[in-house]
């Protein structure tokens, strides 16, 4: 990230959601000169050190991908040689994006044609660029084709599989990627090894001493399908708090009453928590117990513990292990995490190499890393640039644009996306009880413009319903939406519940819920300063 | 910092009469494993699923995953990479 030319950041906040890794990237900008560029539907504050910045509409992402796609084809600024020796696909790509000329889309995109053109320009001309997102891409009901949108414009430029060239999402949590690495999914084994596998399957039931279920399982958003559906009855919950942060909260809330058993594992008592029929105190992994973590960047890191438990919390993974133990399934006994780890390393080969012996000297490997000879994989996909290409060619997978799930209409005439904010993290849990600067408060942020047509002064009380719920929020000036768009984040769910709003339309693939877009309606509660003011005659006043 | 943060669970909590009162970790324990196997026997182990924890390790990451498929017998497990 350092020693590269050029940063796209798409659909990611990153100075406020990933400060550390927005570090980086400024080191990039101000030691190197390299550029950054930024598109969003907000003009967020990274944007003060963009070089450019693309006010892309909610859901108009592939639109614009599409299009920038188009002019790298129309001025032939692609990557012919790398395009035919290592990518598949390329002529359905090519016709798609014909339709998509960037004065054709500028309605669908929301940013002007020019701009679409200097970012083609500067992306097929830098010799490294790196196209990083984060949920502003995935958090929509068609997040996959969002995703295949970008990958497009790094295989036709060649952007992928060198140093300082790629494609980086941005993890939201210190181990997103080792969850699904360790094989917390239901499709996947450890090592992300096919679970439909028949001879996979049988290497892991020869070290656990019990045959893995082949039928694959569901993922999140399918487990709260077949809740409502009362196929799910029991649910193990370690650490999350879907109770506050999934979408459409009032139909989840619904759900988790209708459980028979729910089982929480947790450090905090979380609204989660107070629902289960058992809550298991466990320590904080980051800063009470032994183990390892995964960067987005695929790193693997350990842990080491530097304080002492409170209370009676115990070690999460003695927890784990005794519930097996106690419900007398073969092979399980109580082990230290160097030996967890040690079986996970001779079953995911991915992770082989990487002792942690080995971990400690290096402070850090990047899988795969197959044998304890082998120093980690800064990159991946560097066999795209062998010739011949080893292995499978990159396919072009070609992406429409599609409206969201949601628009807005006379009867929700605004547009809200949500997002997060600096100093705070998901649903509060870890952060509500620090002490921040700004305070710990959530407020709707509107533009002048749409303040003045609604009558609203800053600080006012509004009510904001969608077509599943209402809720009472401030409203706060913001020179970061531009007009009939506002934003909420969904840091403080004590105070204001955003997710009571959202949709729960989700991609048919990843299963992701399209928090990015609500049609919501907007109206006066009271002023902002209702102290002898009487406050029903001035919400009259001003609706008259 | 974490171990003095106001709201950390210190004890086991079970539900009784509708409430969560603090309990041993013995009894926490038992009252989870009769869950599990009360709900297993009567449902079945796909009745179950797991959402495992994307703050915690990989350790723990790996043994959520093993206990759901072999403690359990289901792939119904998933991590926080949806929202």
């Amino acid at each position: 990230m350092e020693d590269t030319d050029l940063i796209i950041l798409w659909g990611s906040n990153a100075r406020e959601a990933h400060p550390v890794m927005f570090h980086h990237m400024m080191k990039a900008v101000r030691r190197r000169g390299a550029k950054l560029v930024i598109v969003d539907p907000r003009r967020i504050s990274g944007s003060e050190f963009a070089s450019m910045y693309l006010p892309v509409n909610v859901g108009g992402d592939v639109a614009l991908a599409n299009a920038v796609g188009h002019v790298i084809l129309e001025e032939g600024l692609q990557n012919t040689e790398f395009i035919e020796a290592a990518t598949e696909g390329f002529e359905a790509y090519q016709n798609t994006v014909q339709s998509y000329r960037p004065e054709d889309v500028e309605d669908i995109t929301g940013v002007p044609a020019d701009s679409v053109r200097e970012l083609a320009r500067l992306y097929a001309h830098s010799e490294r660029a790196i196209l990083c997102w984060t949920l502003g891409i995935t958090e929509h009901h068609n997040a996959v084709q969002n995703v295949h949108a970008l990958i497009n414009l790094a295989l036709l430029t060649g952007h992928v599989g060198r140093y300082g060239s790629g494609l980086a999402p941005l993890r939201g949590q210190n181990n997103v990627q080792g969850g699904g690495d360790m094989g917390a999914l239901p499709n996947r084994l450890p090592g992300f090894q096919n679970l439909l596998d028949p001879d996979i399957r049988k290497r892991f039931a020869d070290v656990w001493g019990v045959a893995v279920p082949e039928k694959v399982g569901k993922h999140q958003t399918a487990m709260f399908e077949a809740m409502a559906e009362g196929q799910i009855r029991a649910l193990y919950v370690i650490g999350e708090n879907p109770i506050q942060s999934e979408a459409n909260l009032n139909h989840v809330r619904s759900l988790f009453d209708g459980l028979d058993f729910l089982l929480v594992q947790d450090i905090f008592l979380t609204p989660t928590g107070e629902r289960a029929d058992v809550v298991l105190p466990a320590t904080a992994s980051w800063a009470e117990g032994e183990g390892t973590v995964t960067s987005s960047e695929r790193r693997v890191q350990r842990m080491r513990p530097a304080l002492k438990p409170p209370g009676e919390a115990r070690d999460d993974l003695w927890i784990v292990e005794e519930l097996a133990m106690r419900m007398h399934t073969p092979g399980w006994s109580h082990r230290t995490a160097e030996q967890t780890w040690d079986e996970l390393r001779s079953l995911s080969p991915m992770h082989t190499g990487m002792s942690y012996a080995r971990l400690e000297e290096l402070g850090g490997i990047q899988w795969p890393c197959p044998s304890e000879g082998h120093a980690g994989s800064p990159f991946l996909h560097a066999r795209l640039w062998e010739r011949p290409v080893v292995g499978k060619r990159a396919p072009f997978v070609v992406a429409d644009h599609e409206p969201t799930a949601e628009q807005v209409d006379q009867e929700f005439p605004f547009m809200l996306t949500t997002g997060r904010r600096l100093a705070a993290f998901n649903t509060g849990v870890q952060t509500r009880h620090y002490a921040a600067p700004r305070g710990h408060h959530e407020k709707l942020e509107m533009c002048s413009e749409d303040m003045e047509k609604l009558c609203l002064e800053e600080g006012d009380l509004c009510r904001v319903s969608s077509r599943r719920a209402t809720l009472e929020v401030r409203v706060t000036r913001s020179r970061k939406v531009h007009p009939g768009l506002v934003f909420m984040s969904l840091n403080y769910p004590d105070e204001v519940a955003t997710n009571l709003l959202t949709l729960d339309a989700t991609d048919p693939v990843a299963g992701t819920a399209e928090f990015k877009a609500t049609a919501i309606h907007i109206e006066r509660v009271r002023a902002a300063v209702p102290v002898g003011h009487a406050v029903g005659e001035a919400v009259d006043s001003h609706h008259a | 910092m974490t171990g003095s943060a106001q709201g950390r669970l210190l004890h086991p909590l079970v539900r009784d009469n509708g409430k969560l009162r603090q309990a041993s970790w013995d009894e926490a324990l038992t009252r989870a494993v009769a869950g599990l196997e009360r709900v297993k026997k009567k449902h079945g182990p796909e009745a179950f699923g797991c959402f495992s924890c994307s703050k915690s390790s990989n350790e723990l990451n790996f043994l959520a995953q093993k206990f759901m498929r072999t403690a359990i017998g289901t792939n119904n497990i998933d991590s926080c990479n949806r929202t």
